[in-house]
Parts: structure tokens; C-alpha cells; sequence
């Protein structure tokens, strides 16, 4: 519908579409056209339905690069993405197969699972690449090596002149095995240590000789096979007292007792550990060491040179000598003497008038006040045993050879054995004692004897222990010659 | 039993000492005296070795054997 101006709406409202304009020609002869908004929107976009540019759209148009190539080498790489000419694997990534691969469900990811380390470099025809987990050789060139958990697996070549003691202890990992080479000319014997068990064919325990090996197989825990060219040989202590805890501590031995002493001294083992530390012949002594292995430190000392005993060590036999003048020795910690009790003396009397010994002793130097004691002022016709005097059936100790002396305690039952049999006393005595020296006597004196060996258990030990002592003791001492316990 | 006698503790007791210094004691090894005096009726004894390594009877004075 055709309007006049002055019928169209004031400027400001949007017209119609189907509103005229009229437009008039100012030139020539004057005409007048209209024109509808619709002919003037015709051509143009229309206002997209989001709405239309505002301000600030321009600025970003402008920051985005010609072409504006998002993915070309240098965006992705900037933007931290992972490009294919980065991967060198990329056939393999583009394959991955999640079934090829652990997974946490099954347990196990790659972080947590055995990794190529644990296992040992895998082998191949070099023998450089064998795992020193698996094979390699080991050079012990010394006389005595001790197995560790390191050894496993491994060869061990002994290349010692002289013989080569190995010493296979308890606690070794599950498993263990070795293999043993006499390279030198030194035979490799094996020794075991704490609770560790060898077995081997027909008692073998060592090389046959140079170019010999054994093997060391695991059979149980802590207990082993030892087989190959191999021979039996008598370890170290074969004829040594074996008790838990002490220098020789083999189960199996000949001479084992599986009560440990308390104190054990041994003129073989002065310093209480190694015989290759005993002092010459007639040398003073201001210690003498337990080699009991017990906990508590009752170690002999003598700081007062006249006083201090003599080693002895003759052909072979060692012992004390204490003069029977003021020799003694003190305990580094004095024992209370306990309810039950076993002392046993090994000694040779050296008082060519009359019986002279005595064992644990009190400070305070009385006769009654001892354990056991002879000779000197405490008598030498008779034997005092838990303090009470004992004039029958006194034995005469030999001056010549050792003798072996024991004493019992059970409670207030107390006996004493010399050279073995039945014991000489049985007696019941209330007795107490706090010993703080050894081989004392009277007024200070000591006693007149040469002692080889001491041994002293807060235990009443069996007859069948004190057997086994007895037959160490004749073994040891060949002219003891003490008869069977009984 | 061979004494090295003496009237007063006092000299015993520096015999004991001059008879450490002649015998190198202490030894290192656990010897701190040699010897310690003893009274008996007045007297002052000093008991001697007369052999081994702390042999001193021909080392000390006053030397009597009881």
C-alpha cells in the first residue's frame, strides 16, 4: 500500500519490510519511484540468529595468522602434543594392542613388576654376558673364608699353598649352594658355624686334592650336602669340648654337650679366643680369659705381679702354674653361687707335700667359707666341700699327671668326684657363697697346683654330661685317665 | 717365701715402687704393683718372687727368706 511521507512512521522505529520509500527523481522532469524496504534488505546477509559482530570480534580476526595453520610442527610442538616425526616407534604406537600388556588388574604394572635387574643379564654365547647372580668365579687366595649370601651360585677358587678352612654358617639365604675349587695346593676344608648341619658321603668334608671341587647343596634349612672329589678330614676341635655359644659349638661332634658353661677357662686359650695369642713358657699372667662365650664378663685378672700365676706350656701340655704362695686370680664379676652348680677341675697338683686346690672362692678368705678347697691352711689331709670338712676317703691328686675334680650342686646337695667313678662325698650342706676369685685360698694364698682347665655351670650336669667331659679330658690329657661316671 | 723387710710402710711401699721402675711395671699388659706390703708385729713384708718374669729377690733390699 502506497503511503505519502507524511503517513510513514517518525524515523527512529525500523520500517516494515513491506514499507515504501518513495524516492523522488530532483533532476529533468521531476518523477517520483518507490522503493520497499524489502528491495533495499535484498542482497545483503542477513543478521545471523547468534547476533550480529560487536566490538572486539575485529581485534581477534587479527590475531590469527595467515592461513592460520594450527597444525603445522611448530603449534603442535608448542602446545605440547606429540608429533609422528617425533616418534620413532610410531608403527608399533598406532598398533598397541592393550592384550599385549600387563595391565593393574592382573596385578602387576610395569612400575612394580620384576624388572630386568632382579633377574641378571640374560645370557648369551659371550661368557662376559653370564649374570654374576648365575656363574662367575670367585678368587679366594687366603687360608680361611667364611660363605655369605654373595657366594651363592658362585665357584670359589682356592689357590693356597697351604690348606684352605671354609666355614659355612647358619643363616645363609634359602638355596644356598656353591662350588668349591682347589686350584693350590692347599686341600679347602669345610667347617660349619652355629647351627648349620654338613652331611656328606662317608663323612667327606674336603677336597681330594689340587684340581679337586665339591659342592655345596641346600637340603634343608640351614643343612647341607657336601659331595664331589672330596675326602673326609678332621675339622678343627675334633678333640675340643663343643658346647652352644662356645669356640667349637658343632652338634655333631664327638664331644658335644648341649649345656653352655658359664666360665670355661683353658690354658690352650689364655686370652680366652685364640691359642696363636698364648705368652711363652713361664711367662706372668695378669689374665686369663673365659672361653665360654657366656654373656656375662668372668674374665681371671691379676694386677699385682706376685701374685700373678705362671703359664705353663710343655710338650705340648699347657696350663697355670700358682705357686701356692699368693697366686690367684680375681673374677671381673663375682657370682653369687647359684641353687645348682657343676665345677669341674682339671689339674695337676704341684705341692710335693700334700694335696693343694681350690676353685671359686669367697673375698673373705676362709677355709669354710669355700666352695671346695684342699691343702694349706684349709688342711691338706682333708678336702672342705660346701664349707664341711671331709677327712674320709681323701684322695691323693697326682703330682705327676692331671686329674679331673668335680663338684655338684643341687640345692643343698653337694658331691665331688675325683678321676670319675661314684662320686667320693655326698653330703647336704646349707652353704652360700659369693665368689669374687678363683684358685684362692687361705690368708690369700693360692693353691699349689698347676690347672689346665676350668669349667663352671650354673647347672647340675647329668652323669652323661659329665662323661662326655671325662672322655674329652682323657682324650685331651692323655695321661688322665679317669674312669666312667657313675 | 723370700720378704723384702722394712720398720715403717712407708719404705715398703717405696721399695715396692723402686722395684716397679727396675721391673717395668706397669707392663701394658695388666700389671699395675708388683707387690703389697704386709704387717706383722711391727714389721713391714714385701713379698718376693724368686722366679719367672717377677723374679726381685736379687733385686730388693732387706732381703729375708721365711
Amino acid at each position: 500500500m502506497n503511503k505519502k511521507i507524511s503517513q510513514l512512521d517518525a524515523l527512529g522505529t525500523a520500517p516494515a519490510g513491506t514499507d515504501i520509500l518513495p524516492i523522488t527523481d530532483v533532476s529533468g522532469t521531476p518523477t517520483t519511484k518507490s522503493v520497499t524496504v524489502a528491495n533495499l534488505h535484498s542482497g545483503l546477509q542477513a543478521e545471523p540468529t547468534e547476533g550480529a559482530f560487536v566490538d572486539g570480534d575485529k581485534t581477534k580476526l587479527d590475531g590469527i595468522e595467515a592461513s592460520a595453520d594450527v597444525t603445522d610442527a611448530t603449534n603442535v610442538t608448542a602446545a605440547g602434543a606429540l608429533m609422528d616425526s617425533e616418534v620413532t616407534n610410531l608403527a608399533q604406537v598406532k598398533a598397541f594392542d592393550s592384550a599385549d600388556y600387563a595391565t593393574a588388574a592382573q596385578g602387576t604394572l610395569a612400575g612394580t613388576a620384576t624388572q630386568p635387574g632382579d633377574l641378571g643379564t640374560a645370557a648369551t654365547s659371550a661368557s662376559t654376558d653370564f649374570s654374576p647372580a648365575f656363574f662367575s668365579t670367585v678368587a679366594e687366595t687366603t687360608t680361611a673364608r667364611t660363605l655369605s649370601d654373595s657366594d651363592n651360585g658362585k665357584v670359589i677358587v682356592c689357590s693356597n699353598a697351604s690348606d684352605v678352612t671354609i666355614t659355612l654358617p647358619n643363616g645363609l639365604t634359602s638355596g644356598f649352594s656353591c662350588t668349591l675349587v682347589q686350584q693350590g695346593a692347599g686341600v679347602v676344608k669345610v667347617i660349619i658355624s652355629g647351627s648349620a648341619v654338613l652331611y656328606g658321603y662317608n663323612s667327606n668334608n674336603a677336597t681330594a686334592g689340587q684340581y679337586a671341587s665339591v659342592n655345596i647343596y641346600p637340603v634343608g634349612t640351614d643343612t647341607y650336602v657336601l659331595d664331589g672329589t672330596a675326602q673326609a678330614i678332621s675339622p678343627p676341635g675334633a678333640n675340643a669340648l663343643h658346647y652352644p655359644n662356645g669356640i667349637f659349638f658343632d652338634s655333631g661332634a664327638t664331644y658335644y654337650i648341649s649345656t653352655q658353661p658359664i666360665m670355661h677357662f683353658d690354658a690352650d686359650y689364655i686370652d680366652g679366643a685364640d691359642s696363636a695369642n698364648n705368652p711363652a713358657n713361664a711367662a706372668a699372667l695378669s689374665s686369663w680369659g673365659d672361653r665360654s662365650g657366656g654373656s656375662t664378663n668372668y674374665d681371671l685378672t691379676q694386677s699385682t705381679g706376685t701374685k700373678q700365676p705362671a703359664f705353663y706350656d710343655v710338650g705340648g701340655l699347657t696350663g697355670v702354674d700358682f705357686d701356692g704362695i699368693a697366686d690367684n686370680f680375681s673374677l671381673s664379676t663375682s657370682l653369687s653361687l647359684p641353687a645348682n652348680l657343676t665345677q669341674v677341675i682339671i689339674a695337676t697338683n704341684t705341692d710335693s707335700v700334700e694335696n693343694s686346690l681350690s676353685g671359686l672362692t669367697p673375698a673373705t678368705e676362709s677355709c669354710a667359707g669355700a666352695l671346695f678347697t684342699t691343702g694349706g691352711a684349709c688342711g691338706g689331709s682333708s678336702i672342705r666341700l660346701g664349707g664341711t670338712n671331709q677327712t674320709s676317703s681323701v684322695p691323693t691328686f697326682s703330682t705327676s699327671a692331671p686329674n679331673i675334680h668335680v663338684v655338684t650342686k643341687a640345692s643343698t646337695a653337694y658331691k665331688y668326684w675325683h678321676q670319675g667313678g661314684s662320686s667320693l662325698y655326698s653330703i647336704t650342706a646349707s652353704f652360700s657363697m659369693t665368689a669374687t676369685k678363683m684358685f684362692s685360698h687361705y690368708l690369700d694364698k693360692g693353691c699349689d697346683a698347676r690347672i689346665h682347665e676350668t669349667l663352671i655351670f650354673d647347672s647340675t650336669l647329668s652323669v652323661s654330661d659329665l662323661n662326655v667331659i671325662k672322655d674329652y679330658a682323657n682324650t685331651k690329657y692323655s695321661s688322665l685317665s679317669a674312669s666312667t661316671f657313675s | 717365701m723370700k720378704y723384702s723387710v722394712h720398720s715403717t710402710e712407708e719404705e715398703a711401699l717405696a721399695e715396692n715402687e723402686r722395684l716397679k721402675e727396675l721391673l717395668g711395671i706397669p707392663d701394658g699388659s695388666g700389671t699395675t704393683e708388683y707387690s703389697v706390703p704386709k704387717e706383722v708385729e711391727g714389721q713391714w713384708y714385701l713379698l718376693l718372687k724368686d722366679k719367672g718374669t717377677w723374679k726381685a729377690d736379687h733385686l730388693a733390699v732387706n732381703v729375708q727368706d721365711i
